[in-house]
């Protein structure tokens, strides 16, 4: 639907001799996005984020942008992180996210979940976002997910200087951003410093005094030659108190993580793309409790601190070739991957302890294609397939497959329909099969295997209104559950379930653009499955305005009230934010956001307090450009 | 229409770089049809798929000779710095860089900070007697950044 977008704004300015230098430069603007060139919309449902609505959102964070996301819920988690919990699910249900930068897969084999280890991820060098949900092309190379999140660099010859940008909040959290990009001749580089002093509101339980604050740190550098290379180097460190810590009565602990990745991309004649990737990962716990901390294999009493340190290598090296022959496109990739897990410390009440771990070394190799088909001139077709085979250091292999078919009409011009139906795999994770540092692990669990239909149909007005309505059920075989033992709860397993695990879900959302500056966006949806421990239901409504030198931005998000996975009854979340945005002059933006303005975010029981993961705030920000 | 659309999902990531010429003419038109010199305002342009886009414009005059332009518009140094035809003319050009390098240049029209911005140097048009009308007053400044 958006692809008609550039089309109509080219039609209205050819009868545009009236209009404002402003209003041409606004228009140039939209249709140069660079998105119009990246999204795929084979690729499944796309929603795009563009640069100049994180502006208007104040989004300074991937979490600012995660939170809006229809299906999902962003929660708390008890070690002083925050995870997206879809709609229905918990915390420990198997959530395949995968968050790129460029073509970059930012890996978190050490936590398990990149939503969790990347949430806080500051997007000052992102140009824009694109979102796909619900299964998802095997163009993208890496392991199977059913949500896809890319973050575009900001392009360096379209930024062209020095960018700084200070925050302050009413939790005297700091933030300090910078971003400088230039072009020389046929070179060009993007670099990025982010740093953190992160406060949220404290909780007491248990005379224990429970605190998420943290701090961190991130660097981003990207360098390249036109149309020949891209070398990429990203790297961020980031510690957080405890929050509830693995106990019952915390009284010290963090969580630290850390990690550096270089990613080379080589561009060769004929649509021919090679990526190398090496990244580290380290991951540290310290949780000290005056009670106990409940640990697998070990009995009461239990021990009362815990000193926890990990770390992943992954290697990954992708070949990818396009055949582009009038109405076909056929993509071709293969990919070696290979992950080196270790457990470096594992400590109980100050002494070395020895426990049972999984497999420590995966080799994955993938070959994957896609075939891109135009019936005639109002019908895609896309069929694809993926084959996957792992080994571990068990020796223990498997083949997995995926098999996606598409097909997307232009039924005239005003409706588009979108059908995908995807058969797709989940392997275990590492945090599954090889280390927890509290409950069991099972080595033995094999790949959920899932099947994926969904549809959409879009009807653009051509008189600035598009609405959108989608449907989709998802079965799961084998599907990796979390088998809580609720006596011992530290004797708790990932098994694979002996019962088909099957959702449906059903969206509909509409966007208004009064012109080029203001514009509506409603979203509802719902999920259908037999258990609900998160919120089954939302909505989203966001509203983006420009009135002379200001920019204002209102957002509120529904989540319907649920009852935990531990019985806790919770009420429905309203969270309702405000962004406005002075633009002093060419050069200097004063910014003022209200988040969670009524103190109704949906929240969730850790122990025995009910936590949102956003907290009320006032932020104040001023960004500068050189 | 329609297969041009869908077309586009086929073959999107061909076309990355490509630059939308034909709004970037208009614009160019709008700029220029608010700027007056005492000559009369013949354009000339270094890029040649601007140049044939702004032939299509029914307010300006364009030339493809340097040497007859009362004004030019360049997105690079070299095509300008080595021909004597050009010298001395008021300067539009399409990269910020070179409204510092470029001491003839008055005004930009470039990409920063994402946006497409355009630049007016008052001290500069005013010495090379170039008239400016109100369409482009927000567009003044004073100095090069």
């Amino acid at each position: 639907m958006r692809f008609f977008t550039p089309l109509l704004l080219l039609f209205t300015l050819g009868f545009c001799d009236e209009t404002s230098l402003d209003s041409l430069l606004k228009e140039y603007k939209s249709v140069e996005q660079p998105y119009h060139h990246t999204k795929k919309e084979s690729a499944g449902h796309i929603r795009v984020i563009t640069r100049s609505e994180l502006d208007k959102m104040q989004a300074y964070t991937l979490n600012d942008v995660l939170k809006t996301l229809r299906f999902f819920t962003l929660q708390p988690r008890k070690n002083g992180m925050t995870t997206l919990v879809r709609s229905g699910e918990t915390q420990m249900s198997s959530l395949p996210a995968k968050i790129y930068i460029n073509s970059h897969e930012l890996n978190s084999a050490t936590l398990g979940n990149a939503l969790v280890q990347y949430g806080r991820m500051g997007l000052y060098f992102i140009d824009y976002i694109e979102i796909y949900q619900a299964g998802n092309s095997v163009v993208f190379g890496n392991e199977p997910g059913t949500l896809l999140i890319k973050l575009f660099t900001k392009d360096p010859s379209r930024e062209n200087g020095t960018s700084i940008q200070a925050s302050v909040d009413s939790l005297s959290s700091i933030t300090l951003q910078g971003v400088d990009a230039r072009v020389f001749d046929e070179y060009s580089y993007l670099a990025n410093i982010d740093l953190k002093q992160n406060n949220y509101e404290n909780y007491t339980t248990n005379n224990s005094e429970l605190s998420r604050d943290g701090e961190r740190g991130q660097f981003y550098l990207k360098f390249s030659k036109e149309d020949d290379y891209d070398i990429e180097v990203g790297a961020t460190k980031e510690k957080y108190d405890i929050f509830s810590g693995l106990g019952t009565a915390t009284l010290d602990g963090h969580t630290q993580t850390s990690d550096i990745y270089a990613h080379i991309t080589k561009y060769f004649k004929n649509n021919l793309k090679v990526m190398l990737t090496a990244s580290y990962e380290k991951f540290e716990l310290y949780d000290k409790d005056e009670v106990g901390i409940p640990i697998s294999g070990v009995s009461a009493p239990f021990p009362k601190q815990l000193d926890t340190q990990i770390s992943t290598q992954i290697y990954s090296a992708i070949i990818e070739k396009r055949f582009i022959n009038e109405n076909n496109e056929l993509f071709l990739g293969a990919q070696h991957k290979h992950q080196k897990f270790g457990i470096d410390e594992y400590k109980i009440d100050g002494a070395d302890y020895a426990r049972d771990w999984g497999p420590k070394h995966l080799d994955i190799y993938m070959f994957f294609a896609e075939n891109l088909y135009n019936i005639n001139e109002n019908h895609l077709i896309s069929l694809s397939a993926k084959i996957d085979f792992y080994e571990n250091s068990l020796n223990n292999s498997s083949t997995e497959h995926i098999f996606r078919a598409g097909y997307v009409a232009l039924l005239d011009e005003k409706w588009t329909f979108k059908l995908f139906a995807m058969q797709s795999y989940m392997y275990p994770t590492f945090l599954q099969t090889t280390y927890s540092p509290n409950y069991k692990i099972n080595p033995d669990l094999r790949s959920a295997e899932s099947i994926t239909t969904t549809a959409e149909l879009i009807y653009n007005t051509l008189q600035d209104t598009i609405f959108g309505v989608g449907v989709g059920r998802s079965t799961t075989d084998d599907a990796i559950i979390f088998d809580m033992n609720e006596t011992n709860p530290s004797e708790s397993i990932y098994v694979n379930s002996t019962k088909e695990n099957s959702f449906e879900f059903v969206f509909a959302n509409m966007e208004h653009n009064f012109n080029i500056d203001n514009k509506l966006k409603i979203e509802i949806y719902r999920q259908f499955r037999d258990n609900y421990y998160s919120p089954k239901q939302g909505a989203s409504i966001q509203l983006f305005n420009t009135f002379g030198k200001f920019d204002i931005y209102n957002e509120l998000l529904y989540h319907s009230k649920y009852t935990s996975l531990d019985d806790v009854d919770i009420k429905e979340g309203f969270d309702y934010s405000l962004g406005v945005i002075y633009k002093l002059n060419r050069r200097l933006d004063l910014k003022l956001k209200a988040e969670n303005i009524f103190d109704r975010a949906s929240e969730t029981p850790i122990g025995d307090i009910q936590a949102s993961a956003i907290d009320r705030r006032v932020l104040l920000t001023m960004e500068y450009t050189f | 229409m329609k297969a041009s659309i869908l077309l586009l999902i086929l073959v999107i990531t061909l076309f990355a770089r490509e630059d939308r010429v034909d709004i970037k003419a208009q614009i160019l038109e709008k700029i220029f049809s608010n700027i007056h010199v005492d000559s009369g305002v013949t354009l000339w342009c270094d890029n040649k798929h601007l140049l044939e886009e702004l032939k299509k414009s029914s307010y300006l005059i364009i030339t493809d000779e340097c040497a007859v332009a009362t004004i030019i518009v360049v997105e690079s140094r070299e095509s300008i710095e080595n021909d004597e035809n050009c010298k001395n003319k008021p300067i539009f050009v399409l990269n910020y860089e070179l409204l510092k390098n470029i001491p003839e240049s008055f005004g930009a029209f470039f990409w920063k900070k994402g946006r497409p911005n355009i630049v007016i140097i008052e001290s500069r048009a005013l010495f090379q007697n170039i008239r400016l009308s109100k369409e482009l007053e927000s567009y003044k400044e004073e100095k090069v950044w």
